[in-house]
């Protein structure tokens, strides 16, 4: 073969190989995910992102972090093991939260913000989409207004929750541009007053008139039919809820405007309880599913004993904390106990033979009552996820008329104490008789029982403005250490005794002895 | 697939137009006779089989069984020419004869000499072709048969572990069908998850689509392994972790004519080599006179197991102060006491009463064993090797099933007519693998927590099998027996490897190649929990669950290759242009539910429809490229090599679709030089240097904008990166081969390795709503240097005696982070331990770490020094001034605390005698993530040696790490319940016993601390064989001439190890997640790696 011939034949080959290089083409789809341009081009597709904001809110507040470290925080629910930072954050003396991105709890305040942030950031697109003439059509009937006033009240929702949750966050409604946002931290009573305006809005949205068709069971998982007016009843909830709550101390609690919260919680949720249904994989709730579970937590004796009448609590409080450990409750409330030694169990709470703590981190954390009220919860994270409860509407109604006139509105307030007090917890009724400290002590102890797992951080946002947390306890949380690195802002952090943010009083001192004058 | 079709269609047709075209100089005419023999020059044995040919005209012929070549020389070509004739056998130096080519015959004899050093091995990775490694300017080391059939490794990659200086191979789940990881030169990526952090494998041209666990390392002709950019660039952007290709036998080398059957059979016992420590004492009271009910309280009453209560040593209150529950735990109740029961109770009393070795219930030895049938022929213008291979390994845990697999294997050599191949080899494998859980909650971590005194075979209440709750007065957690035996999980993996390469070579100037090739794993994997399944707490399996998943994946690759070369002088030139395709697909789909409606059927139609629950994926990826490369020869002397690739990808974003790689290399052979005056002595020096660049890829779907759909709901979940390029790696190695007298080799490598462009997620700010984007943040640093030593200690007739000993140290670290430090490794329930830090080496741990030093006190502390004493485990603990860290018991110490008054006056309560953690700070609110430990070990060692005397033969082969830290989780967590060995106390005096809380506070809550730091230096005796052949003239009398060989031997894998690390095995890691076994030595409940002892029986006919 000559070279002429090798030449051309090296050509064509080469020649070849150009015609087959660069003609592969390399765009490929992703087909398993959507992106923006799929999720809010589409008027249907906007709807569902708008829909699936409230199950991020639901993962940013009800799953472990924080739910499972705010009860115990609380004092309502106690665990001595280092998930989720329970132990380091409920231990006595109560230590600062450690906000470093190193810290192996770091996702306490971490995933609720970035969950927080990431539902409101559904819901602005979807209002962003709607606000450029987007119309949500289903046929003939338009569905964009019911679609604007559940973007509006997700965002409140989670607002609210910021608010309630850290020292100091941020507002970001449809309007900002994030293109050319500039982080501008505000108080929480200034989130909170953002947060409130966008759950009007989405009141006023669903005032407008009956939506076209009721808001589908998908969005609130297995809330189905759910027509303008049940929604506005839901909303109400809400705002009576988070307007009490973002008070941090004694004093802001009996600021907060109790007229409004009232007349929220006055025309709020009419089930005994509410809240979506649990599907075992994505709708879950920490407090029920893993907070039921004998191995993880038990009721406080802070909050569950008392009711005691035999000394327990008493002298429990009397014992250094160090040397604090189990007793056996003996009382009237059936929730806690049933009739008898206190062995049995009540409808709230079984008595455990067995505590699965530790000696060494604490005999203090030592209970053997474990809540069981939602008990169906525990095996499969099934069934209804009570997030509202109606005694929680009732109490705040009782709470807000207790500040506004203790004399007028004893009456009142004593049936609304009673309507639980008796009816759930078979105690004797309480009487105006009873002094001020005893029915404010009863008010306080049916609301964190009837409350009790049930909203993430209630019984917190409760206890920190009735002024119960032990002292040092983290009252709020700092800005995520991962949020401040990438904004290249300076650590910080709250909680500790004498630290900011940590709460001012012990507990103990404001535990109100038994009265002896008062029916049990 | 339509494209892909369509594409080697087009490849097809192109290549046979230019065969058509140019086949008339083919056709020949008459011939002239080319005839001799071929025999070793040292022995004067004939060698069959060996290549002669006529290098100008690519014609010749292999020798038969007598050493025997002959074959015509069409007249057409015969013009009385100068030809070279050139002689080739493996593993003897080639000779070449420069012949007048003539009419007639032609009658040459020539005798081979012994290549004992492998410098004539013929590298085909990362090369422009076969090329002699003598010749090499980079670093491409060569795993022969001869070095892996002494003891066949059970997976291919763990067939170069200790074979090749600079690879690490980790086999960090020793679980029968698990592969083992493969570093080379330290780390090219930080965060590998959803991609392979390991080398480019090619099996027989089959650029693999998956792992190799599937192929068998039984027919393995030869590994070659390029282990950085300085070699691999001609792979672009999948080859910056290194390249490993193997080659399979293909009958080849045997002498024409020859059919060879050969029959091997290895039948063996595993066993588990190293234990771990359990706790066989206790810290209850206890009545050792009655072993059937010794359990006491303070009363001095007999109570049940779970109700007894702790032997505290001093107490200051009533003798009541611990109460037991009923059916639980013990609980402090005395409120005048001073100290709580765990500060002054000791694990030191001795059970009276029958104990178990809870180690021994749970693994029990397995067996092992593979038939290998392989059949291997050639003819004059086919070769061919056909293989069924059989396996079966148990493992060593109890009932456990381990591994079936069954493989055949064909590959096929044919010639058309001269100059024009084709090759084919075909693989498929099938098998079933029987896994156990690893990790966290699976029955190794259960094991950990088990008591010494309660037999685990005892049934249940309702006579089920083993007990599920056996402790409850002590621990959580369940049975490990009972897992194993009634939770199923199946593995079924089918495996097909094709390829096909069609080679025109019209002269020896010029060739054509065009190749295809295709890998297809299917796996189905089942995870069935019976029916009434037995959980300590109430579980959704309890109902029965099943969990299904089902996936593929499908990789086609196809090539298009033009070579040319040319001698101008002494100057030869060779060059290739390449184009070449990639298409790979997958596809997943899996389904659970719980709550079987029927007990003992498993599939997901037997589930309850309110717990059904599916998900399904699918992905793409298309790549294609072109190289050019050119390599320079001068004489044998100065050798240059140079390559320029474009690659472009679907994986990479946009608008960094296309990227381009480089190599230049150069080598000097000094020894080649006329001047070189040694030649005596040091016959081969070699100076080299390379410069290479290649690329690693990103995962599938990082550089899209992901949303994710979860729960029926969508949101924001990865933001694009239409920027997104692949990690770009530069590597320069240089180094020199010295070759002594034909006796020994030293080679020395020295790396340095860039890799830019890190692929990691970057966090974003949350208001934006999307948490992560896939970015190039940073860059990794590698520095290695490596070195080999073979020497051929005696090479006789009858005996011989070789030795390697290999060598390499690396440093790896993070020059470059451009998102904020993070914790990094296994997740935070198993202790996220690693921490990715610019300027920190890739390998770091940080975490809790106990004061071991007065000198790191923290600054406010620093005045209180007098009154903390280093105990005997070294740490600095807080004795209170006028004690000694002796005193605990003596003068009633433990349990109280040292209140120490700091330097800012501040009155500090820590507890006595117990370690305090180190801080940067102040006390106690400082710092406390520490670095704590470095899994990079400081350099490996490896070191075999054969000796054979007429048919027996030893091998050996050690294999040794120095330094490298390991973390060892589980035994940490079995600080949790007290029930680590280490927990014990009896033997020690009362000085130096600690109390229970001692080991709780190490514990830690089982947060990351320096106290489970270990050193994972080690030796192992790898592999160990001894074999005996008897040839033909043994066998003659019994069998006649059809049994040409008989082998029996004894092989020992992973025989022993020497280590001071307290796990089953310092070989560990997790190989999950975000990165591979090499990196994260990170012990946390993996299926140890086990002694494998077995004989085997191999009959050649």
């Amino acid at each position: 073969m000559n070279y002429s011939r090798i030449m051309a034949l090296g050509s064509l080959v080469l020649l070849l190989m150009v015609a087959l290089s660069g003609c592969m083409d390399l765009a490929v789809e992703n087909p398993n995910n959507p992106n923006r341009t799929t999720a809010v081009t589409e008027p249907k597709d906007v709807e569902s992102l708008i829909g699936g904001s409230f199950l991020t809110f639901w993962q940013a507040t009800q799953l472990d972090d924080p739910a499972m470290t705010l009860q115990t925080m609380a004092d309502v629910s106690t665990s001595s093991w280092g998930n989720f930072g329970m132990q380091d954050l409920s231990s006595e003396p109560r230590m600062p939260f450690i906000n470093a991105t190193y810290y192996v709890y770091d996702a306490l305040n971490r995933l609720p913000w970035q969950r927080l942030y990431r539902a409101v950031s559904s819901a602005n697109d979807g209002l962003v989409a709607i606000k450029g003439g987007m119309k949500i059509m289903d046929g003939t009937k338009d569905n964009t207004r019911r679609a604007q006033a559940f973007a509006k009240f997700v965002q409140g929702l989670c607002h609210a929750y910021a608010a309630c949750f850290f020292d100091k966050s941020l507002i970001i409604d449809e309007t900002i541009d994030l293109t050319t946002y500039q982080a501008v931290w505000k108080t929480p009573a200034e989130v909170m007053a953002a947060a409130i305006k966008m759950l009007d809005d989405a009141e006023a949205l669903a005032n407008q008139g009956a939506f076209a068709d009721p808001l589908p069971g998908a969005w609130i998982n297995g809330v189905s039919n759910l027509t303008n007016t049940e929604f506005v009843r839901v909303i109400r909830s809400y705002r009576a809820r988070f307007r009490a709550s973002v008070a941090r101390t004694v004093a802001e609690r009996q600021a907060v405007d109790w007229t409004k919260v009232i007349a929220d919680a006055q025309n709020g949720i009419t089930v005994a309880e509410w809240g979506p249904q649990g599907d075992g994989n994505f709708w879950w709730d920490a407090l029920k599913f893993r907070g039921q579970n004998t191995t993880w937590m038990r009721g406080d004796y802070y909050t569950i004993a008392i009711a005691d009448t035999a000394g327990g609590l008493t002298s429990w409080l009397n014992t250094p904390v160090n040397q604090r450990t189990w007793f056996v409750i003996k009382g009237p409330d059936r929730r806690i106990t049933g009739s008898g030694a206190g062995t049995s169990s009540g409808t709230y709470y079984t008595y455990v033979t067995s505590s699965p703590f530790r000696d060494d981190r604490g005999t203090y954390h030592h209970s053997l009552y474990l809540h069981r009220r939602f008990v169906y919860h525990t095996a499969g994270a099934t069934g209804l996820m009570s997030t509202i409860t109606l005694a929680e509407m009732d109490l705040l109604r009782a709470e807000g008329l207790w500040y506004q006139n203790k004399t007028a509105n004893r009456q009142a307030v004593v049936d609304f104490i009673n309507k639980y007090r008796v009816t759930n917890g078979k105690m004797a009724p309480l009487t105006t008789a009873a002094s001020d400290a005893d029915i404010w002590k009863w008010l306080m102890y049916e609301k964190l029982i009837e409350t009790a797992h049930t909203g993430s951080g209630t019984t917190w946002f409760d206890q920190r403005g009735w002024g119960r947390l032990v002292k040092g306890t983290t009252i709020h949380f700092p800005v995520p250490a991962r949020e401040l690195e990438i904004l290249g802002l300076p650590m910080y952090t709250m909680g500790g005794e004498g630290q900011p943010g940590g709460a001012p009083k012990s507990v103990k001192d404001l535990i109100v002895p038994v009265s002896s004058v008062q029916p049990y | 697939m339509n494209k892909t079709l369509r594409r080697f269609t087009v490849l097809l047709i192109g290549a046979l137009a230019l065969v058509v075209t140019f086949s008339g100089v083919l056709v020949a005419q008459q011939a002239a006779a080319l005839q001799g023999s071929v025999t070793d020059a040292r022995s004067g044995q004939v060698l069959p089989g060996a290549n002669v040919f006529i290098k100008e005209l690519q014609i010749g012929s292999a020798t038969d069984k007598d050493g025997n070549f002959s074959f015509l020389v069409p007249a057409t070509l015969v013009r009385g020419q100068q030809v070279t004739l050139q002689v080739k056998y493996v593993g003897y130096k080639q000779t070449t004869e420069t012949i007048t080519l003539s009419s007639g015959v032609i009658k040459r004899d020539f005798a081979l000499t012994e290549d004992v050093l492998g410098m004539q091995e013929v590298v085909v990775t990362g090369t422009i072709g076969g090329t002699f490694k003598e010749k090499l300017p980079f670093t491409v080391d060569r795993v022969s048969k001869a070095d892996i059939e002494h003891a066949p490794a059970k997976t291919a990659e763990s067939a170069i572990r200790g074979k090749v200086a600079g690879v690490k191979v980790v086999q960090g789940s020793g679980m029968p069908g698990r592969a083992a990881e493969v570093q080379m030169r330290g780390a090219t990526s930080l965060n590998t998850s959803g991609r392979s952090s390991g080398p480019l494998y090619i099996v027989d041209g089959v650029i693999l689509g998956s792992g190799t666990v599937d192929i068998d390392a039984l027919n393995i002709e030869n590994i070659e392994v390029v282990k950085g950019a300085a070699a691999a660039s001609l792979y672009g952007s999948r080859a910056a972790a290194g390249v490993v290709q193997i080659t399979t036998s293909r009958g080849g080398f045997l002498p024409e004519g020859e059919t060879r059957v050969n029959f091997r059979n290895e039948y063996g016992r595993n066993q588990l080599v190293n234990k771990i420590s359990l706790s066989k004492r206790h810290a209850f009271r206890y009545n050792a006179a009655r072993p059937d009910s010794p359990w006491v309280n303070w009363a001095g009453t007999v109570v049940p197991r779970a109700n007894r209560v702790l032997d505290t040593l001093y107490r200051t209150g009533r003798t009541d102060m611990y109460v037991t529950i009923p059916g639980g735990f013990r609980i402090a109740r005395d409120t005048t006491m001073t100290v709580s029961g765990a500060n002054t109770s000791f694990k030191d009393k001795e059970f009276a009463g029958k104990l178990y070795d809870q180690i021994d219930e749970f693994f029990d030895p397995g067996y092992y064993y593979t038939n290998t049938l392989t059949v291997s022929h050639k003819s004059r213008n086919t070769n061919f090797m056909a293989s069924l291979n059989n396996r079966r390994e148990s493992g060593v845990i109890i009932s456990h099933e381990g591994l079936r697999q069954q493989s055949v294997r064909l590959n096929v050599d044919h010639k058309f007519l001269e100059g024009l191949d084709l090759s084919l080899s075909v693989f498929h494998s099938t098998s079933n693998n029987d896994e156990i859980q690893e990790e966290s909650g699976g029955p190794l971590y259960e094991l950990t927590y088990m008591p010494p005194d309660i037999d685990l075979r005892q049934p249940n209440a309702d006579g089920q099998p083993f007990l599920i709750w056996p402790d409850p007065g002590q621990s959580l957690e369940a049975n490990p027996l009972y897992r194993v035996h009634f939770n199923d999980r199946t593995r079924i993996r089918k495996r097909t490897l094709g390829s096909g390469t069609m080679r025109w070579a019209p002269s020896r100037m010029f060739d054509i190649e065009g190749n295809f090739s295709y890998d297809r794993l299917d796996q189905d994997y089942k995870n069935y929990y019976i029916k009434g399944f037995k959980t300590v707490n109430a579980s959704t399996v309890n109902s029965g669950s099943v969990y299904i998943s089902n996936s593929g994946n499908e990789a086609m690759n196809g090539s298009l290759t033009g070579s040319f070369n040319y001698d101008i002088g002494d100057l030869s030139t060779r060059s290739k242009a390449r184009y070449l395709f990639e298409l790979q697909k997958t596809r997943f789909a899996d389904g659970s539910g719980n709550e079987l409606l029927i007990g003992g059927i498993s599939t997901l139609t037997n589930v309850s429809k309110a717990t059904r629950d599916v998900t399904s994926s699918s992905t793409e990826i298309r790549a294609e490229g072109y190289y050019f490369i050119t390599s320079l020869d001068f004489k044998g002397r100065y050798i240059a090599d140079f390559l320029i690739r474009r690659d472009g990808s679907s994986l990479f974003g946009a608008d960094a679709r296309w990227q381009t790689y480089y190599r230049a290399s150069a080598a000097w052979r000094l020894a080649q030089e006329p001047w070189w005056f040694f030649s005596d002595y040091v016959n081969e020096m070699k100076l080299r240097y390379s410069i290479g660049t290649a690329g690693t890829r990103p995962a599938f779907a990082a550089q899209y904008e992901v949303w994710n759909l979860s729960g029926g709901a969508v949101s924001k979940g990865t933001l694009g990166n239409a920027g997104l390029k692949p990690e770009f790696s530069t590597e320069q190695e240089f180094g020199f081969d010295v070759g002594v007298m034909d006796r020994v080799l030293v080679e020395v490598t020295y790396s340095n390795k860039v890799t830019k462009d890190q692929i990691d997620q970057a966090p974003l700010l949350s208001y934006f709503g999307y948490p992560n984007q896939w970015k190039n943040i940073g860059t990794v640093e590698t520095n290695t240097l490596e070195a080999s030593l073979k020497a051929f200690l005696i090479q006789g007739r009858d005996v011989s005696l070789s030795a390697t000993v290999l060598f390499d140290q690396s440093t790896q670290k993070i020059t470059e982070l451009n998102v904020p430090a993070y914790r990094f490794g296994p997740d935070q329930q198993s202790g996220a331990v690693f921490y990715m830090k610019k300027d920190e080496t890739l390998g770091a741990m940080y975490g809790r770490k106990w004061l071991k030093s007065a000198d790191n006190l923290p600054p406010n502390l620093k005045n209180t020094s007098s009154a903390w004493q280093v105990n005997d485990d070294g740490y600095l603990v807080p004795v209170g001034d006028g004690n000694s860290w002796r005193d605990g018991i003596a003068k009633k110490k433990w349990g109280t605390n040292v209140i120490l008054v700091g330097s800012d006056g501040i009155p500090y309560t820590l507890p006595w005698g117990q370690p305090v953690r180190e801080m940067v700070g102040l006390w106690p609110t400082g710092n406390d993530w520490l670095f704590i430990g470095n899994a990079i070990p400081d350099f490996n060692l490896a070191f075999n040696t054969t000796f054979r005397y007429k048919g027996f033969t030893a091998y050996l082969l050690f294999d040794a790490q120095i330094g490298g830290e390991i973390y060892n989780l589980t035994r940490q967590w079995a600080y949790r319940d007290l029930m680590h060995g280490d927990n014990d106390q009896i033997g020690k005096t009362d000085e130096t016993k600690k109390p229970l809380s001692y080991y709780s506070t190490l514990y830690s809550t089982n947060l990351t601390n320096s106290h489970f730091v270990e050193d994972g230096t080690y030796l192992k005796l790898r592999e160990l064989s001894i074999r005996y052949s008897f040839d033909r003239g043994d066998l003659a009398p019994i069998f006649g001439s059809w049994v040409n060989r008989v082998t029996i031997g004894v092989i020992g894998r992973n025989l022993f190890t020497w280590t001071d690390y307290t796990g089953y095995d310092p070989e560990v890691g997790r190989s999950t997640g975000q990165g591979n076994a090499t990196l994260f030595r990170f012990d946390g409940y993996y299926y140890p790696n086990y002694r494998n002892i077995s004989g085997s029986l191999e009959i050649e006919f």
